[in-house]
């Protein structure tokens, strides 16, 4: 089991290399973006890298494992002195020039570690005000600081996926462990930073980050060379194991395994990496007594005379003195030396008892039994887990300590249950399929397009023709198409290969955008013509995305796909906006249109390479009209209960997205506050649909029913009644948080359950009569309660809306228990489609 | 590797064997030959000489504070060079003071501060004290003297790098001239062959003492007082225990180390007797070949590691006959070391180098040091046997021996070198 306990160190055997190829292009585009001009400027990134590649080959060691780089001394130094661009040019030169000598896996691997965590020190950094124009002391430490935390926190994630490495347990462990070497970092690049205060000359400036590395270099030299020795001495005894189990055939790998299996029960009793590690060695050594024992005794099969017992016994007292002739192990010799003493004071060599055992002493006792137990020995065969952990607990206080055999037996559970898609979050489980992670980064990819066209443009309006009125005209033909051709899109979507679908889509949406800054400038109309093509563009994309997603998820997943791409959606909303003005202020109009489609072209290739192949509905009723697919699959919908229950929920649930209408006027006429506040409700709707979405990514959603939808339609309406009845601040923000969260989860489990529940050949035209029906309640739900506003004031209208939303689902709801079955269908055959 | 500087001593010019003490009392000035006893005379007093006509031009509140803060880098102990010699990370400390102070001060502060903390706090005899002062001070002068013609009057980072490593220079020339011509006055040996020698010994870690020294006086260049400068000369030494300590625990690593590998092999040599001799007189033989081969120090040490463990598959429960067999079991338990050439050594060692023994589609190149492994064990097996009962050939028999496996079973390359050496070893044997 402790074989399988060291393999399943490399189970994301691409994640880390794949998250350092995404850092390294994301780091090289962000900083291509703001290109060094000067020779200065090249000249320093030069240095810089060439600095940071002779660092990396000098990490400083942490004992008992893992490794710190200097390099970020150089990298902070040069940050401060020279800016971003040339920094992180100059770090991803470094790393790259690793290449020369490791293997790809490796320094992707490190890039995965070490450019997020740089990147942080520049995010850290930038947050700091620039008092002088000279550098200060202040954005050094800060920047440190940024490091320090963010390299922290991705280490202690991959530290935390060793059994027993919990995650506070990995944090605890590297804060103490990197944070005096960080400091040390720090003061150096700040004095270096100093020193360069007032000189004005290049090469000063230049000389700089060069004498901060050779100085810490200098200063960490001996600890590198010990850090470089110890390795080896690990490696030996490892080696001195593995030649005393050479010695006895039936033990063939018993000391590694025992090692393993005692530190994991060593962190399972809480104690501290160091001493874990002790322990570790103890196991390893544990048995190198047998040196002395000859052959024939220990592949006796038969029990031993007392003669040989009294020989198998010297090897504990051997074992001792071998280790303890071995300057670096003399704690250790005193964890072997008791190794084979019993609680009660039965055992031998000295008959010690109880607490006086070294702790070690009596993990190693423990685990040395059981793994006995479960293996082939001469005497007997191989006993199960469960069996051997029984034989222990019947010795529990004569021979055992009983707190090591609660900790192993709850090691071993923790470990026996720590099957992949419980231990890791089920989100995770599902970007590993290809076919899903291509999936979501196209979606990911084109829908942070969305948000920067969006960006993009409105500002590029605004700038053409200084006019509110006709942004308002832009944004409204931006979004027009949403609603208009859902019907249309759906039967294409089952039509037509749905991938095809998405990627002509993405090709087509990529060319008009980048017509877009041909076109803007000469004629607005024709401009806003293109915007609304796109739009359409869009309906049609987001309609085959997610009539693709049952055939790229197993069902019981798709809950959790769909929370995902919320969460993914909700993310890229405040990015893409961040970066979207980032990109405009970096290189213009034109060439965020370019980028843009740029993103489009990205998405599509994600999708290209998706290996599914969608056959459904191909060729088979070809001849038929598309109107007849429209109706198909209105009909579908209408004759299956659960799908008729779903639509009828719709048009009371969703009526409460007449919200965002209403919001404006309550906040503002009715409550009377401020922009400002008007400006943090909607963050607070913002956040509230970005949590729930979170939530329900990591909570592996098995419980989404309809039961779990009608709670959520419910807790809508009630947040809607929330806010139309007071004006007190604080109450407003939480009613707004609530709506967001009731919204979105009402999606989620809307668009899962009906993925679930709909033969493939259908899906298309179910999800998209969704949207359909969705923007329909929407529009009368505004234009009807909009009315009463005006009439009767938006804290009226508020509450009626509330109150119309939830009795309707309520009565629905009761009325649909009574036709729907208990639990729903496992699935539904694709039969049901004609 | 090399760690940190090594300073020459009078201690490290006393020969080997007392290289792990300074201030040893066994050696009374009486015991010294006359030259020595002469030369000794003549260069305290040329630093006395020097240092009275100094002593006017200097600050005597900087001479006492920079004598009292130089005097306490006695206190910090000197550990073992892995390389022989001992190390006193010091160097640092003069190229800072030859930085930041006129060359009066640093005659003063480093000579009569060595002399002082010698005598007081590590109890050495005086003549040696002095000595040792004088040989620190001259040359800590005159590389301030240098420094100070090198920096110029408003010197920037790059300026006090090129002093800084001037300094070095400058002390290391003169430091060792001295020491070494003692050391030849006192034991013989020729000091135009010593000399470069030494000047050359670990030059990397010599110049890796540049850095810290620069940093610092570039801050006090900034801060421009002379108590700040105090404080930060102070500074210098004050760091000095923690690469100390480090270096330390780095020599407590490789004894750890050199111990395992002594229980392993003492495992062995209770299974199979004679294996630890065996082991090591093939060790000898690799090592030696390998260096004239042009290996690399990393590769010896892979290559001497993988000799004296070459036969830890014999401790599993198979007879001596299966010999590739346990080749291949000692690979997989060397396995964990972090250099895998050792493990690549010990599992080929008993491989053809005419690749007979493999089948084509799996026959990979040796590496140089299982070919080389390969041929000292076979010598060594002819020589001495085995095992101590077995029949020992003489050396002509296992030349020829060894000469007729050249070309197929041997790499013909390897066994020139090895005979000549094996040669070479067997006579020096023979002379002692």
């Amino acid at each position: 089991m402790n074989a399988r306990a060291v393999r399943r160190r490399d189970r994301f055997p691409l994640l880390g290399p794949s998250i350092g190829l995404c850092a390294a292009a994301a780091v090289l585009i962000a900083t291509w973006i703001v290109m060094p001009q000067t020779p200065v400027e090249m000249l320093a990134v030069g240095v810089t890298g060439v600095g940071m590649a002779i660092l990396h080959r000098f990490p400083v060691y942490l004992y008992p494992t893992g490794e710190l780089p200097l390099a970020p001394v150089l990298f902070i130094s040069t940050l401060v002195l020279f800016g971003l661009p040339v920094a992180m040019l100059g770090a991803c030169l470094g790393i790259a020039a690793g290449l020369l000598t490791r293997p790809v896996r490796s320094v992707l691997l490190e890039a995965g570690v070490f450019l997020p965590s740089l990147a942080a020190a520049s995010v850290a950094w930038t947050m700091v005000p620039s008092r002088a124009s000279t550098p200060d002391m202040v954005e050094v430490a800060v920047a440190g600081l940024g490091y320090y935390v963010a390299r922290t926190v991705i280490v202690s994630a991959y530290l935390q996926s060793e059994p027993g490495m919990s995650w506070p347990r990995a944090l605890r462990f590297l804060l103490a462990a990197t944070g005096p070497h960080v400091l040390v970092f720090v003061i150096v690049a700040a004095i270096s930073v100093w020193i360069a205060g007032s000189t004005l000359s290049v090469t000063e400036r230049l000389s700089v980050p060069v004498l901060a590395a050779v100085v810490t270099l200098q200063l960490y030299l001996p600890r590198i060379l010990r850090g470089q020795e110890q390795r080896r001495v690990s490696a030996a005894v490892s080696v001195l194991a593995a030649a005393v189990d050479l010695k006895d055939p039936y033990t063939a790998n018993h000391s590694a395994e025992v090692a393993w299996l005692c530190r994991r029960v060593a962190r399972e009793l809480g104690l501290n990496e160091a001493a874990a590690h002790s322990i570790y060695l103890a196991g390893l050594l544990h048995d190198t007594g047998k040196i002395v024992v000859p052959h024939e005794i220990l592949s006796k099969p038969r029990k031993l005379s007392s003669r040989e017992l009294k020989l198998m016994q010297e090897h504990v007292p051997a074992g001792e003195q071998i280790v303890q002739s071995i300057g670096g192990l003399v704690d250790v010799a005193k964890v072997v030396a008791a190794s084979h003493e019993h609680m009660d004071g039965s055992g031998y060599p000295a008959g010690t008892r109880g607490e006086q055992i070294p702790l070690g002493s009596r993990i190693i006792g423990v685990v040395d039994a059981y793994h006995a137990i479960v293996t082939d020995r001469p005497y007997r065969r191989a006993q199960s887990p469960q069996e051997a952990l029984d034989e222990l607990v019947a010795r529990e206080g004569s021979q055992f300590d009983p707190v090591v055999v609660q900790a192993l037996r709850a090691a071993l559970r923790a470990d026996s249950s720590d099957t992949p898609a419980l231990r890791q979050p089920a989100w995770m489980v599902l970007l590993r399929r290809p076919a899903f992670a291509l999936l979501w980064g196209g979606e990911l990819v084109s829908f942070l397009g969305d948000q920067i066209l969006f960006i993009a443009l409105s500002l590029w309006v605004y700038e053409l023709t200084g006019s509110a009125a006709a942004l308002a005209v832009t944004l409204v033909a931006a979004t027009a198409g949403q609603g208009l051709l859902g019907f249309l899109a759906g039967a294409l979507a089952d039509r037509i290969d749905r991938r095809g679908v998405i990627m002509i889509t993405d090709v087509g949406r990529a060319v008009f955008v980048a017509a877009v800054p041909l076109i803007l400038p000469r004629s607005l109309t024709l401009g806003l013509a293109l915007l609304m093509v796109l739009s359409v563009g869009t309906v049609f994309f987001r309609a085959a995305i997610y009539a693709l997603m049952p055939s790229v998820v197993p069902r019981e997943d798709l809950a959790t796909a769909n929370a995902l791409l919320q969460t993914t959606e909700r993310l890229a909303e405040v990015v893409g906006g961040v970066l979207g003005s980032a990109i405009v202020l970096a290189v213009g109009y034109r060439m965020a249109f370019y980028l843009d489609a740029l993103s489009f072209l990205v998405s599509a290739a994600c999708v290209s390479a998706m290996p599914v192949v969608w056959k459904a509905g191909l060729g088979a009723r070809r001849d038929q009209r598309i109107l007849g697919d429209i109706a198909d699959g209105l009909r579908f919908i209408y004759r299956t209960p659960l799908h008729r229950g779903l639509a009828l929920l719709i048009f009371p649930g969703y009526l409460t997205l007449a919200f965002s209408a209403l919001q404006t006027p309550m906040v503002v006429k009715t409550a009377g506050l401020s922009v400002l506040a008007y400006g943090m409700i909607n963050s607070a709707v913002g956040a509230g649909k970005l949590a729930s979405a979170a939530v329900l990514t990591a909570a592996g959603t098995r419980w989404v029913s309809m039961r779990f939808c009608v709670l959520t339609f419910l807790l809508t309406a009630l947040a809607t009644v929330g806010f139309g009845v007071t004006t007190a601040y604080p109450v407003l923000l939480a009613a707004a948080f609530m709506f967001g969260l009731g919204n979105v989860a009402t999606n989620i489990a809307n668009a899962t359950i009906s993925m679930a529940h709909t033969p493939s050949a259908l899906l298309g035209r179910v999800i998209a009569s969704r949207q359909v029906f969705i923007a329909v309640t929407k529009i009368v739900g505004t234009i009807v309660f909009g009315w009463v506003a005006d009439r009767a004031g938006a804290s009226l209208a508020l509450v009626a809306l509330g109150l119309v939303s939830g009795a309707g689902v309520a009565a629905i709801w009761s009325s649909l228990t009574k036709q729907l079955p208990r639990t729903l269908p496992d699935s539904v055959p694709d039969t049901a489609a004609s | 590797m090399n760690t940190k500087p090594t300073h020459q001593t009078i201690t490290n010019a006393s020969g080997p064997d007392k290289t792990t003490q300074i201030g040893g009392t066994e050696e009374p000035f009486r015991s010294l030959p006359r030259a020595a006893q002469a030369y000794v005379v003549l260069v305290v007093s040329l630093y006395a000489v020097t240092a009275a006509r100094q002593l006017g031009e200097t600050r005597a509140a900087v001479d006492a504070a920079l004598i009292a803060i130089f005097a306490l880098t006695s206190l910090v102990r000197p550990v073992p060079n892995p390389l022989g010699g001992i190390s006193v990370p010091i160097l640092g400390v003069i190229t800072t003071e030859a930085l930041l102070w006129r060359p009066g001060e640093v005659l003063i502060s480093v000579g009569v501060g060595a002399c002082l903390g010698l005598m007081l706090l590590r109890r050495s005899e005086l003549w040696r004290s002095a000595i040792n002062g004088a040989g620190w001070g001259l040359p800590a002068a005159a590389a301030a003297v240098v420094a100070q013609w090198a920096m110029g009057s408003e010197p920037g980072v790059l300026y006090l790098g090129a002093a800084a490593v001037l300094v070095i220079v400058t002390y290391r020339v003169a430091n060792t001239a001295i020491f070494t011509m003692l050391r030849s006055l006192r034991s013989g040996g020729s000091f135009l062959a010593d000399w470069p020698r030494n000047i050359a010994a670990r030059w990397s870690s010599q110049l890796f003492s540049a850095p810290l020294a620069v940093a610092i006086a570039a801050v006090a260049g900034r801060l421009e007082t002379v108590w700040a400068a105090l404080g930060l000369t102070a500074l210098s030494v004050a760091v000095l225990p923690i690469p100390r300590q480090e270096l330390a625990y780095y020599h407590q690593s490789r004894q750890t180390l050199e111990e395992i590998v002594e229980a392993v092999v003492k495992a062995l040599e209770r299974v199979h007797p004679g294996s630890r001799a065996h082991g090591e007189r093939v060790s000898h033989l690799t090592v030696e070949t390998g260096r004239r081969l042009g290996m690399t120090p990393d590769a010896l040490e892979a290559l001497q590691l993988a000799s004296r463990l070459h036969d830890v598959g014999l401790l599993a429960r198979h007879d001596r006959a299966s010999d590739s067999n346990h080749a291949i079991v000692g690979s997989q338990c060397l396995a964990q070391f972090p250099n895998t050439l050792i493990a690549e050594i010990v599992g080929a060692h008993h491989n053809r180098w005419d690749g007979r023994d493999t089948p084509d589609d799996t026959r990979t190149a040796l590496p140089l040091g299982a070919r080389i492994l390969a041929a000292a064990e076979l010598y060594d097996s002819a020589r001495w046997g085995l095992k101590p009962y077995q029949r020992r050939w003489p050396i002509a028999a296992a030349v020829t021996y060894l000469h007729a496996l050249a070309g197929n079973v041997l790499d013909p390359r390897v066994v020139a070198v090895l005979l000549d050496v094996a040669i070479d070893q067997e006579g020096r044997a023979g002379a002692a």
